[in-house]
């Protein structure tokens, strides 16, 4: 793992040094060729899937194209197995569909199996395993229908994602650990109809939101916690994404005018007999949560606190989000909808500023991809309800905010290069990027897990 | 590479707990059906689909209904229901517990509140092959064969449509 780490994070910080103007671009390309030889071992090992360990020849990209393509096939085989099971064809009895499919999914794991660590096909093997992971769980959506189970049996879900959650970690494969995930956010919306369901035409909708927001915080911790430690650094990016986008979503959500959540539900959310589990599980999530980020701040403490600073205060501010939310139902506060907008923008603005602190061009993409679509959405909600002269107020105050923030920060970012490069007596005027604020600062090469000041990730 | 003959052993134990688990998933309810008592319970259904396992009919049964003593349960009570045969072979309610299983060597199917207020034994669903589902909803007479275990747990057997048995 240590040549890797070293060469992913000698990129990060060849990109870093580079954007900040304290390297000129031939000089980060001689550094870059003066490690070109051992990088080509370690470029094997940042494709999606997915082994740490993972020297197989070939380029980066071509790796890459390997696994897309094999997930791709095994995505499809995966649906036609689960289109087969929903067609119920009744010209084979059930105890032969049954055998076929267990014969079946013990079959495509042992192929998975060889492929990947008898005859060192990683990439093809690993998404063959992917594809038995799939006809495990539609092994059990099939037993489910020959005994007649309810469609919204609560078990399905979680078993099916208490099954696969370890093969991501054995086998090492991201692409495993996000249909983990997937099955994680679906077990608990499928669950959510034990929790509240929509008696007296009630909306199961806030409980639901208040589920998935401690989880967002919950995967986002953990996500950061996978993140300090070598053998799981590889799954962080898919925690920390999971994390941010459901957080994401809940607040998108609730800040939408029309259709309010927080108008009429106070009678409903206290009288509804929702089942203890529901609350344990709330309490549960972010127990884990907050003893997660406390660990991660208190093995930090001293000259690395401050990324762990930072993630605590995010989920800080999620944890305000879930009680602002919490209050928002039980007292019908119905003007709480524009709050929720407030924290979609602060929380776009911290990812951007996030991302650029430690060079992570990921963050910074999703969240001008929120920000697009948030954007999208309320322009066509607000100058429907408002008209659009108070929608125009509204988004040109907003635009100047951001614009000075923008102004801001460039100033600060110049500053801040000058005096770097005064204290290391460079010539302003000898490289590039230096003074008339051309470059962000982020670049493909800057996306990678490590901390640009030398903390974790 | 020393971590390969691990990682193996580990995916085989994981793999090997996955089919255990489908086993024992379907060899409980193979059980119940086998070795349980068989009722037939009247019921009305509609038709809708499922992505993941296709058409299926909600079977809402007649003896889902609460007497009026019970009606304020709170969702997620257990009830359980003495069955006896009537004259047209139709199971009916003759008794509401709310207390354990009782154990007097009668007909007992065990039901929890759910969130309309009406009892739900986990048998409102009985999947059919594609496109079959119409049949039964459009049929005026629509039963259905359960196989109730020792703890009053149901499982669906076969649906009878007007007096046949389901078979497209």
């Amino acid at each position: 793992m240590a040549e890797p780490d070293f060469h992913r994070r000698l990129r990060a910080e060849i990109a870093g040094w580079q954007a900040d103007g304290i390297i000129s671009a031939d000089q980060a390309a001689a550094i870059r060729q003066r490690y070109a030889g051992d990088a080509a071992v370690a470029a094997d090992d940042d494709v999606g899937v997915d082994d740490a360990g993972d020297t197989a020849p070939g380029s980066a990209i071509g790796n890459r194209v390997i696994s897309v393509i094999a997930v791709m096939g095994v995505s499809l085989i995966g649906l036609g197995i689960i289109a087969f099971i929903a067609s119920n064809w009744s010209e084979i009895p059930h105890s032969a569909r049954l055998a076929l499919l267990i014969g079946g999914t013990l079959a495509i794991y042992a192929i998975g199996g060889a492929l990947r660590y008898r005859w060192q096909y990683l990439r093809t093997g690993t998404a063959v395993i992917l594809l038995g992971a799939i006809a495990y769980g539609a092994a059990l959506h099939l037993i489910a229908q020959i005994y007649h189970l309810p469609v919204y049996h609560p078990n399905l879900m979680p078993a099916w994602f208490a099954g696969v959650i370890p093969l991501a970690y054995i086998v090492r494969s991201r692409a495993i650990l996000t249909l983990a995930l997937a099955l994680l956010l679906a077990s608990v919306g499928f669950r959510a109809q034990g929790w509240a369901q929509d008696a007296w035409g009630y909306d199961p909708g806030p409980h639901l939101a208040l589920a998935y927001v401690t989880l967002g915080a919950l995967l986002l911790t953990l996500g950061r916690l996978q993140s300090r430690y070598a053998p799981t650094r590889i799954f962080a990016r898919i925690f920390d994404l999971t994390g941010l986008l459901t957080v994401a979503a809940v607040v998108y959500v609730l800040g939408f005018k029309a259709g309010n959540v927080f108008s009429d539900v106070p009678a409903y959310f206290w009288v509804n007999d929702l089942l203890t589990e529901y609350w344990a599980m709330i309490g549960v999530g972010w127990a884990a949560a907050i003893a997660t980020t406390g660990y991660v701040v208190w093995k930090e403490r001293g000259h690395h606190a401050a990324p762990a600073r930072w993630e605590a205060s995010a989920i800080a501010v999620i944890g305000l989000v879930t009680a602002a939310a919490f209050l928002g139902f039980a007292f019908g506060v119905a003007w709480l909808w524009w709050a929720f907008n407030l924290v979609m923008l602060a929380g776009i603005i911290a990812m951007i500023a996030a991302g650029y602190h430690w060079q992570r061009a990921w963050l910074i993409n999703l969240a001008v991809a929120l920000f697009a679509v948030a954007l999208l959405t309320r322009y066509f909600e607000w100058g429907i309800q408002w008209g659009l002269l108070n929608q125009s107020l509204a988004f040109i105050v907003t635009g100047i905010v951001l614009l000075a923030g923008g102004f801001a920060l460039e100033f600060l970012r110049r500053r801040m290069v000058r005096r770097v490069q005064s204290d290391n007596g460079v010539n302003p005027n000898n490289g590039i990027n230096s003074g008339n604020g051309g470059n962000i600062g982020i670049t493909a090469n800057a996306d990678a897990d490590i901390d640009a000041d030398g903390g974790t990730p | 590479m020393n971590r390969r003959p691990a990682a193996w052993l580990l995916l085989a134990i994981v793999v090997a707990s996955q089919i255990a688990g489908l086993l024992a998933f379907a060899g409980v309810r193979e059980v119940r059906l086998i070795a349980g008592t068989e009722v037939i319970l009247q019921t009305a259904p509609i038709d809708p689909r499922s992505l993941m396992q296709g058409d299926y009919a909600i079977l809402d049964y007649a003896i889902a209904e609460l007497p009026d003593d019970l009606a304020d349960l709170p969702t997620g009570s257990i009830v359980y229901i003495r069955l006896a045969e009537s004259d047209t072979g139709v199971w009916q309610s003759t008794a509401h517990f709310t207390g354990p299983h009782p154990d007097d060597g009668r007909t007992y199917i065990r039901g929890e509140v759910n969130a309309q207020g009406r009892l739900d034994f986990g048998i409102g669903t009985y999947f059919v092959p594609e496109g079959t589902g119409h049949i039964i909803e459009n049929a005026v007479d629509v039963k259905v064969v359960v196989s109730l275990d020792r703890a009053g747990r149901a499982a669906i057997k076969r649906v009878l449509v007007d007096g046949d048995e389901f078979a497209p």
